[in-house]
């Protein structure tokens, strides 16, 4: 990684921890900042898709897909803004969708280490148990939503670690001539 | 490809290189391990994860595609498995420079990095000779392909006819693409199973030939396709040739790494072999089989009158364990992972000399404070221990 590659890191880490910490403060208004930043998030989606086409994908056979999929986007983003009533619904749908992926991969992973006596299985297997009882308790919680809000919350703080870590990794290869 | 060719066929060469039937046995067991060893078969053996050679299906479901995840998949992929043919390969004006990178990862025979990787094992252990084999075998099957997530070069449409012999006929028959895990290629019907599209650059479903399934992987596949980076220029696979010039290229490898030839010359894919083993070889390559293992035992086996035991993944981890980490490194999987981390170590710094970063930093070790990754230290004592 290079000196600017682990700024940005560790700058996104410190950001993801404030704006975690900003939701918990604020748990009435936290639903309405969720889905105006996945609203913000679709149409800078938009833009990086057609960022992406003029910079990459106008070289590659099919890449007009992308040019039309950034419109797309920014449409669909523009039709949120304007249906902002229930946006629970938004992150429910989100926070299900990703434990319930999460959980069969890192169960499945798991269960081929093991096959393999590699040690990580257990880690692998405890991960894929944690996403399943966050997986069943959004469910059994859909009309709680402040435990929504900390479940996300907790996901942000991970990501956030996760990147300081990452900041301040050791990444290069030796080589010996 | 896959174990026929890695292990059975580069048993094959290394005996027409002149190699006994037990040094043979141990250069294509070393060239097959090379799709084992996994972080999950390491970690197994208390080995530096550092030295993995490929990545299994869940651990790449699993992998993260953020810059340092993408730089390991990279080092992985690229050094094992899709050889860059030409780091500084021409590039059009108006191409970015993260597709430039990019471009210029796609694998390719007779590179010179196919010459270094050679280069590196001369002189050194069998289990090199093994990995340099199956690096050198791979840029002939997975030519086209980048050995690092990316849908701007691996991406394969719909638009895949294979080539057939039919009733003394040539002809096409449209590809067609599913997505089960579970589900077997049909070479029959032409059904076969790839990667499913992903609109995402970095997806791992994007990285190498993923989206065109295990084609590049039968002997006797020959497809036009429209490559993503092709321009809309169609190519023709023709996987009987590439694969024989592959096998010959090995032998003449093989040869050059024994001391029999003094030079290895990365085009030249010349083996004098005698008219009886060409056509023995061809006709085991264009047999329609997605699996040529038992023909090309039958041929190894003919060629030394000796029998070649099945690959098992397992055969050496016991002598590994039981060495301790006094004594592993000279141990056979010892030997393996330091040649695999050498391999690893000159792929990447290459590319990184070259400005290309999609493989992450490499730091010359001159001697002074270990930078850089710390599972690195065993192939520095590994080289203090060679002066």
């Amino acid at each position: 990684m290079t000196v600017f590659q682990r700024i940005k890191n560790l700058i996104t880490g410190l950001l993801l921890i404030i704006g975690a910490v900003v939701l918990l403060t604020m748990p009435e208004d936290g639903f309405v900042i969720i889905a105006a930043f996945i609203m913000v998030s679709l149409l800078l989606m938009g833009l990086r898709y057609l960022f992406y086409y003029f910079h990459m994908a106008r070289n590659m056979v099919g890449g007009k897909y992308f040019l039309f999929l950034g419109i797309f986007l920014i449409d669909l983003g523009l039709l949120t803004f304007s249906m902002t009533d229930e946006p629970r619904w938004a992150l429910i749908l989100y926070l299900l969708g990703f434990h319930a992926f999460s959980c069969v991969v890192n169960l499945a992973k798991g269960i081929q280490e093991r096959h393999y006596g590699a040690p990580a299985w257990k880690v692998d297997t405890v991960q894929g148990i944690v996403n399943a009882v966050v997986f069943f308790f959004c469910l059994f919680h859909l009309r709680s939503p402040v435990y929504f809000l900390w479940v996300y919350c907790a996901g942000l703080f991970y990501s956030a670690a996760v990147r300081i870590v990452s900041a301040f990794r050791r990444t290069a290869i030796v080589y010996i001539q | 490809m896959q174990l026929d060719f890695h292990y059975y066929a580069t048993y094959c060469a290394a005996l027409l290189a002149g190699f006994s039937h037990m040094e043979s046995l141990d250069i294509c067991y070393s060239a097959q391990m090379t799709d084992c060893c996994s972080r999950s078969f390491l970690s197994k053996l208390k080995a530096p994860l550092s030295a993995a050679t490929t990545q299994l299906q869940m651990e790449l479901m699993d992998a993260r595609t953020d810059l340092l995840g993408r730089q390991d998949i990279t080092r992985i992929w690229a050094s094992f498995h899709f050889l860059p043919y030409d780091l500084y390969a021409p590039v059009k004006k108006h191409w970015s420079r993260a597709y430039c990178d990019k471009y210029r990862l796609i694998c390719g025979p007779r590179g010179t990095l196919a010459g270094a990787t050679v280069e590196l094992a001369k002189d050194k252990s069998l289990q090199a000779a093994g990995i340099a084999m199956h690096v050198l075998a791979d840029t002939w099957a997975h030519r086209y392909f980048a050995g690092t997530p990316s849908l701007v070069i691996n991406n394969v449409n719909e638009y895949c006819r294979e080539i057939r012999e039919d009733n003394g006929m040539t002809v096409e028959v449209p590809v067609q693409f599913r997505h089960n895990p579970a589900g077997k290629d049909d070479p029959a019907t032409g059904e076969y199973n790839g990667t499913v599209f992903q609109a995402t650059e970095h997806s791992v479903m994007n990285l190498g030939h993923g989206r065109a399934g295990h084609l590049p992987d039968y002997s006797f596949m020959r497809y036009v396709y429209l490559p993503a980076w092709g321009d809309y220029q169609e190519i023709l696979k023709n996987n009987p040739a590439d694969y024989y010039y592959a096998f010959c290229q090995m032998v003449r490898a093989l040869r050059y790494l024994r001391g029999t030839d003094e030079r290895f010359e990365p085009d030249c894919c010349d083996a004098d072999l005698s008219e009886k083993e060409e056509q023995e070889i061809r006709s085991i390559l264009s047999k329609r089989q997605t699996d040529a293992s038992a023909d090309w035992k039958a041929f190894g086996e003919s060629l030394s009158g000796e029998k070649i035991p099945a690959f098992d993944e397992e055969r050496y981890t016991g002598e590994y364990i039981e060495a301790g980490k006094a004594s592993n490194d000279d141990t056979f999987l010892g030997r393996f992972i330091l040649a695999a981390m050498a391999q690893k170590s000159m792929v990447t710094n290459r590319i990184y000399s070259s400005g290309n970063m999609l493989a992450g930093f490499s730091v010359n070790f001159e001697g002074g404070a270990f930078r850089g990754i710390r599972d690195f230290k065993k192939l520095v004592q590994a080289a203090d221990k060679t002066k």
